[in-house]
């Protein structure tokens, strides 16, 4: 019986042993982000990373919670968003070249607001660029700049960035947020938690 | 009434029925296997002493404690069960364990059945059972306790999902292998649960333990006469 029950732990001990091995992650610095994807200051004690996929319906329904917390905690958050376009999406990257374009032009956030609040408007179109540019002229960009940006190496270069971060991160959905180190899964997870993390993290 | 027909038919195709049609076997199970050198043959028997009468009198009833899982068909599915549900539950809380809690309480959350103080130690806990139980069952350790695990799981999930489906909740993915592993649309998953619960029930009824932790356990700690 004892030497059944060693056995037993023998084998529960090498699961977990290995498990954990395996899950060790390492955390993804924000120092190649560029500013114009950063909102608030660089000295705030809180830095609250969203990985977000502009045509995900998740992430826009995300977007009233997140504007209230920023709200709440005005001056004491730092928000950085990281492209996260998922593969399911087709026009989920080009938006993200986009919004990487009009940021280049300094108008990163209001087109980020763009795309969400309009995204049933360009998600399902044969041809989102058609969209994409006549957002930009309803902003007042350069329009030619905002398509050579947008076919740029520095976008892509931008994005693939944040994509190894994804990886780094073991981020497997959008919207993912991080409260400095503390994981939040989805739009309902970010209203139960997001004050409580962001006052945990202002208390430390 | 009919779910026990049903069930009789199953087992009827797992099992070697005798010329009664009665599905016993010659003579009653054992639990290891190796009855016919050991002197568990002799435990075995004291039950059918303290049987009734017209039980002793009209022979063995037909029910589950009496199948014939020596047979040979029995004991190589019962093998290729343990194998198919034990990697099948140590894959699916593997990749469940690769991929963050917060990712599997999120999937858990669209299922709209528990409450979220409920569901975020579910999401730690789960993939835990899940893996354990998987690599008991390919290893073929404490078969009858972690095949009740399997159907026990299987049941837990399979009723997840029928209700889900029967409140008209629009779930797009189960979330059975985590958010990095496969996803499968939920009448995929309803038939791997459904695989896996008759999986689990061949396994627990499973006596011989051919090739397996158990049987070599069995031998070691039977007394050599």
């Amino acid at each position: 019986m004892i030497k059944r029950l060693i056995v037993g732990i023998i084998i529960a001990g090498a699961v977990i042993s290995i498990v954990s091995i395996c899950r060790q992650t390492r955390w993804f610095d924000l120092s190649h982000v560029p500013r114009f994807r950063q909102k608030g200051s660089l000295s705030s004690p809180v830095v609250l990373a969203e990985f977000s996929d502009f045509q995900c319906k998740s992430c826009a329904q995300a977007q009233g919670t997140l504007k209230d917390l920023l709200q709440q905690y005005k001056g004491k958050i730092r928000l950085v968003f990281r492209h996260y376009p998922l593969k399911t999406h087709k026009w989920a990257d080009l938006a993200a070249k986009a919004a990487e374009s009009a940021g280049v032009q300094g108008h990163f956030w209001e087109y980020h607001d763009l795309l969400f609040s309009l995204q049933s408007q360009w998600s399902h179109a044969d041809d989102p660029m058609l969209f994409f540019v006549k957002y930009a002229e309803d902003m007042h960009l350069d329009v030619a700049l905002f398509k050579d940006t947008m076919a740029s190496e520095q976008v892509q270069k931008w994005i693939d960035q944040d994509r190894r971060d994804v990886k780094i991160q073991n981020v497997n959905m959008t919207p993912t947020f991080f409260v400095n180190q503390r994981r939040i899964s989805g739009k309902n997870q970010l209203a139960a938690h997001g004050v409580r993390f962001v006052a945990l993290e202002l208390k430390e | 009434m009919r779910i026990r027909e049903l069930f009789q038919v199953f087992i009827r195709l797992i099992v070697r029925p005798d010329k009664s049609g009665c599905l016993s076997g010659d003579k009653p199970e054992t639990i290891s296997g190796h009855e016919e050198d050991s002197p568990r043959e002799n435990e075995t028997d004291a039950p059918q002493r303290n049987q009734p009468e017209s039980v002793l009198e009209n022979g063995p009833a037909c029910s589950v404690s009496t199948l014939n899982t020596k047979s040979p068909f029995f004991k190589y599915s019962a093998v290729l069960c343990r194998v198919l549900a034990g990697g099948i539950l140590a894959a699916s809380g593997f990749l469940k364990l690769m991929s963050p809690p917060e990712e599997l309480a999120y999937a858990l959350e669209a299922y709209d059945l528990f409450p979220y103080f409920i569901v975020a130690p579910l999401s730690q806990f789960l993939p835990w059972v899940e893996i354990l139980t998987g690599v008991y069952l390919l290893v073929g350790y404490g078969l009858s306790v972690f095949a009740f695990s399997t159907i026990l799981m299987s049941l837990g999930f399979l009723s997840s999902l029928v209700l889900v489906k029967w409140r008209g909740i629009d779930l797009t993915e189960c979330g059975c292998f985590g958010q990095a592993g496969p996803h499968l649309e939920p009448w995929q998953a309803m038939v791997l649960d459904g695989c896996l619960l008759v999986m689990g029930v061949i396994i627990l009824f499973d006596r011989v333990h051919w090739l397996s932790l158990d049987h070599w356990l069995n031998h070691q700690e039977t007394p050599r006469v």
